[in-house]
C-alpha cells in the first residue's frame, strides 16, 4: 500500500513537534549554558570551556561522582543482567511453580523506588534493622553495623538497593526464551544436546538481540539513579555514595550553579549515547546469526 | 464517501493531537507569571472582581502549623471572600519547599507568598522578592521585635515578615537525670560532659543526634558549643560565614565527634530529626536539643506514654547559651500591582496578633509579636521563652544563617566526622570548601 507523504508527515508532525518543544529545545538550551558561568542572583556570562575544564581537572567529587556512575553501570550490565538471565532460562524449563517464581522475582519491581528506601533503611537500620538482628541472632552476640552510613560499607549496601532486582530482565529474556521455535530444540535434541547445551548454544544466541537491549535498560538505568541514593544516604558518608546524577541535583538546586550542572547534563547524555552506541556493537544489535 | 469520510477523520484527529499539544504549554497573553497556578488565577482575575494569590505552604500534613494554618486560611477566605482567594499547593517537608522554590525561580515564576520554614531564600532570591520596606508602616514595624526584622533585611530592605522567633534550648528528662544523679542542667561544657558519663554509669544514653537532612538535633548542639566564647557567638550571629577554619568551630566538631562516638544512640548516625525524637518520647535518651513546637508532642499519647509532660525539664545550653533570634518569614514575590495588595493583606492577616496568638495557643511557635501572649499555652513553653529571656549569650539559627549546601554538606560529612574518619579540623575544611562555592 503506498502511503501519501504529506499524510506521513501530518501523522509524524505531533510528534517531531512534542520531541523538539520538550526534548530538543531543553537539551540545546542545556547545551549552550553549559559554557556560561550562570548561577542564582543573575549572575551569567560566557566562560567558554571553564566548566568542563574545572571538572576533569579540579573537580574530586565530579571525579568520584563518574567513578561511581561507572562502576554502577557496569555492575549492572554484567551481574544485574547476569542474575535476570540465568533465572529466566530455570524458569523457562517451567518446573513446578514456575509462575509463582515469576511473580515473587518480579515484586520488587512494582515497588516504587521512595517506598523501597524507606524499606533497605529500615532493613539495615543499625540499632533495629533486620540484618544485624539476623546476624546477631545467627551468633549470639549484639551486633550493630551502621551499614549505609559506615564508609566501608555504604557503597555495597546502596548497591545492594537494585543489583539483585532483576525482574524486567528476566521477564523480556524469558519471553525471548519462550519464543524460540520448538522445531530448533527438537532438532538439537535429536541430534543429542543436553539442557544446558540446548540453552548455551541454542536459546542464548537466539535471545541476542533482547540480551543487548537488556544490557542497554539496565546501564543507562544508571546514568539515571537518583531516588534510591537520596533517600537513603543522600551521596553520603561523605562523597563516598555520590553518582553524577544526585551530584547534578546538587549543584542545580543546593549550590544554585546551573551552568555547571547543565555542563553535568552534557556529560550525561554524552555518556548515554556513547553507551547506547557501544553495546549495539558489542552486541551486533539488529544482526541475525540464523 | 467512505474514502471522503476517512480522510475527515484522519484530519480531525492530526488537528486534534496537534491541538493537545498545546494545551498544556499554554500560557496568559501579556502575563508574567508562566507557572500554571498563576495562569490560572490570572484568567480569574481578568474576568472576575476576585483577585487570586498562590501561596505554597509546607504546613500540611504532620507539620505542627497544618491545623493553625487551615484555621487561618478558612477564616481569611471567609472575610475576604468577595475580594481574594489564595490557591493553595501543598508540598510536605521543608526541604522540598525549597527545593520547589528554586526550581520556580531559576524560571522566574515564584509565587506571589512564600514561607520557607525558616530556611534562607533571602539571599539566593531577593532580585526576585518583592522590597517590602516601603509598605510597611510604623504599627506594623513595632509590633515585632527589632531581631525578627534585623534577619528578615538585608541592606536595609524588608524582603521578609516576621511571624515568629526561635527559642530554642534543650528538654532533658527529669527521671532520668534523678537516675543518674544529676540534680540540675550543667552550666558548662566540662559539667554537660561530667553529667553524660553519669548517664552512662547508670544506663542511660545521654543524648539524641541525627545526621540526615540538616543534622538538625546534632547541628543545634554544635551551634550552642561554637556561640560559648564571645568569637564564637559572633560568629554563630553572622549571616552567611565562609570561614569555618575558626579555633571555636574546630574545638565544637572535635566534641560532637565525642558525642557521636560516646553518647549518642547507634542510630544517630544516619538517623533523621524523627529517630531522635522517637528515642526522647521512649525515654531511651535522657537530653534533646529543639525549640517550643515540640512541646505539644509532650502531651500526644499517640506519642509518648500519660505523664511523659511532666518528667520534661527544659534548659538553656552551657555557657548560657539559647538560640534566640528572629526567623524568616513571608516573601512576597507578586509581579502585579493587585496581586501585591492582596498578598499583603493575605501576611498582613496571618501575622496579625490574632493570628500570633493562635499560633502560639495550636502551635507552641513563639510570636514575633512581644505584646502576644496566652494564658492557655503549656507551662513547659513559657519556661523555654524564660530561659530566652535570662540567657546570656543569644545566637541564631544555623539554617537561617549559612548558605544552603553547607547546611547540606554538614549533613553528610557528619557520618565521616562521627566515625573517626575525617579530624575535626577536615569537618571545618570541608563546610570552609562548601561555603566557598557561593
Amino acid at each position: 500500500m503506498r502511503v501519501k507523504k504529506s499524510m506521513m508527515l501530518c501523522f509524524l508532525l505531533p510528534c517531531i513537534l512534542l520531541f523538539a518543544l520538550i526534548y530538543l529545545i531543553p537539551m540545546g538550551i542545556v547545551f549552550i549554558t553549559s559554557f556560561y558561568d550562570w548561577r542564582a542572583g543573575g549572575v551569567f556570562h560566557f566562560v567558554g570551556l571553564d566548566n568542563y575544564m574545572e571538572a576533569f581537572i579540579n573537580d574530586t567529587r565530579m571525579h568520584q561522582a563518574l567513578k561511581n556512575t561507572g562502576i554502577w553501570a557496569l555492575l549492572q550490565s554484567i551481574v544485574h543482567v547476569g542474575i535476570g538471565t540465568i533465572t529466566a532460562f530455570l524458569l523457562a524449563r517451567k518446573r513446578r511453580g514456575w509462575k509463582v517464581l515469576r511473580t515473587i522475582f518480579m515484586i520488587p519491581n512494582v515497588i516504587s523506588a521512595a517506598a523501597l528506601g524507606v524499606i533497605f533503611l529500615n532493613v539495615f537500620n543499625s540499632k533495629y534493622g533486620l540484618i544485624n538482628s539476623f546476624i546477631g541472632g545467627i551468633t549470639g552476640k549484639d551486633f550493630s553495623k551502621n551499614w549505609y552510613f559506615d564508609q566501608n560499607t555504604a557503597f555495597l549496601t546502596v548497591t545492594w538497593s537494585w543489583l539483585l532486582y532483576a525482574g524486567l530482565v528476566m521477564i523480556l529474556i524469558l519471553a525471548g526464551v519462550m519464543s524460540v521455535s520448538d522445531d530448533i530444540i527438537e532438532a538439537a535434541k535429536i541430534d543429542g544436546a543436553s539442557g544446558f547445551k540446548i540453552d548455551l548454544k541454542i536459546r542464548l544466541p537466539l535471545v541476542r538481540n533482547i540480551l543487548g537491549t537488556c544490557v542497554i535498560i539496565s546501564a543507562t538505568s544508571m546514568l539515571r539513579e537518583f531516588e534510591l541514593i537520596y533517600l537513603t544516604t543522600n551521596g553520603g558518608p561523605g562523597i563516598t555514595t555520590l553518582n553524577l546524577p544526585l551530584y547534578l541535583y546538587k549543584t542545580s538546586l543546593t549550590d544554585n550553579n546551573y551552568g555547571y550542572a547543565n555542563m553535568m547534563g552534557v556529560l550525561l547524555i554524552i555518556l548515554g549515547i556513547f553507551v547506547v552506541f557501544t553495546i549495539n556493537k558489542l552486541f551486533r544489535m539488529n544482526e541475525s546469526d540464523y | 464517501m467512505k474514502k471522503s469520510i476517512r480522510k475527515c477523520l484522519v484530519a480531525l484527529l492530526t488537528c486534534s493531537m496537534a491541538v493537545s499539544l498545546f494545551v498544556g504549554c499554554s500560557k496568559e497573553k501579556g502575563g508574567t507569571a508562566p507557572d500554571t497556578e498563576s495562569s490560572n488565577v490570572n484568567n480569574t482575575e481578568e474576568t472576575g472582581k476576585i483577585v487570586e494569590i498562590s501561596f505554597p505552604t509546607s504546613w500540611v500534613g504532620v507539620s505542627t502549623n497544618t491545623e493553625w494554618f487551615n484555621d487561618r486560611l478558612a477564616a481569611f477566605n471567609e472575610q475576604y471572600k468577595d475580594k481574594y482567594k489564595v490557591v493553595v499547593e501543598e508540598i510536605a517537608g521543608d526541604q522540598a519547599y525549597v527545593d520547589k522554590m528554586k526550581v520556580l525561580y531559576s524560571s522566574n515564576s515564584l509565587p506571589d507568598v512564600i514561607s520557607a520554614g525558616g530556611y534562607n531564600l533571602i539571599d539566593p532570591m531577593k532580585d526576585q522578592l518583592k522590597d517590602l520596606t516601603d509598605y510597611i508602616d510604623a504599627d506594623w514595624k513595632a509590633a515585632n521585635s527589632e531581631v525578627c526584622w534585623n534577619v528578615n533585611s538585608r541592606d536595609g530592605k524588608i524582603y521578609g515578615i516576621p511571624y515568629s522567633r526561635q527559642v530554642i534550648g534543650y528538654f532533658y528528662n527529669k527521671d532520668l537525670f534523678a537516675k543518674a544523679g544529676i540534680t540540675e542542667p550543667a552550666k558548662t561544657w566540662d559539667e554537660f560532659f561530667v553529667q553524660c558519663d553519669k548517664l552512662l554509669a547508670a544506663g542511660i544514653t545521654p543524648v539524641s543526634m541525627d545526621t540526615a537532612d540538616s543534622g538538625w538535633l546534632t547541628s543545634l548542639i554544635l551551634g550552642a558549643m561554637v556561640a560559648s566564647t564571645d568569637e564564637g557567638e559572633q560568629f554563630m550571629n553572622t549571616s552567611l560565614p565562609s570561614n569555618y577554619n575558626t579555633p571555636e568551630f574546630i574545638n565544637a566538631a572535635a566534641m560532637i565527634q565525642k558525642m557521636f562516638q560516646k553518647y549518642t544512640t547507634s542510630d544517630a548516625i544516619g538517623g533523621k530529626y524523627e529517630n531522635g525524637a522517637s528515642n526522647f518520647f521512649m525515654e531511651q535518651t535522657a537530653i534533646i536539643a529543639n525549640g517550643p513546637w515540640m512541646v505539644s508532642d509532650f502531651y500526644d499519647t499517640a506519642m509518648v506514654e500519660e505523664g511523659f509532660a511532666d518528667k520534661i525539664g527544659t534548659a538553656m545550653f552551657p555557657e548560657g547559651v539559647m538560640y534566640n533570634s528572629g526567623k524568616i518569614g513571608f516573601h512576597i514575590a507578586s509581579k502585579t500591582e493587585d496581586k501585591l495588595n492582596a498578598s499583603l493583606d493575605f501576611v498582613r492577616f496571618l501575622t496579625s496578633k490574632e493570628s500570633q496568638q493562635k499560633m502560639l495557643e495550636m502551635t507552641g511557635d513563639i510570636p514575633s509579636d512581644v505584646t502576644v501572649t496566652s494564658d492557655t499555652i503549656y507551662p513547659i513553653i513559657n519556661e523555654v521563652i524564660e530561659n530566652g529571656n535570662n540567657a546570656a549569650r543569644n545566637i541564631n539559627d544555623f539554617q537561617s544563617l549559612w548558605y544552603a549546601n553547607v547546611v547540606d554538606e554538614i549533613s553528610i560529612q557528619y557520618p565521616l566526622l562521627a566515625q573517626g574518619e575525617i579530624t575535626p579540623e577536615k569537618f571545618a575544611a570541608a563546610l570552609t570548601k562548601a561555603a566557598e562555592k557561593n
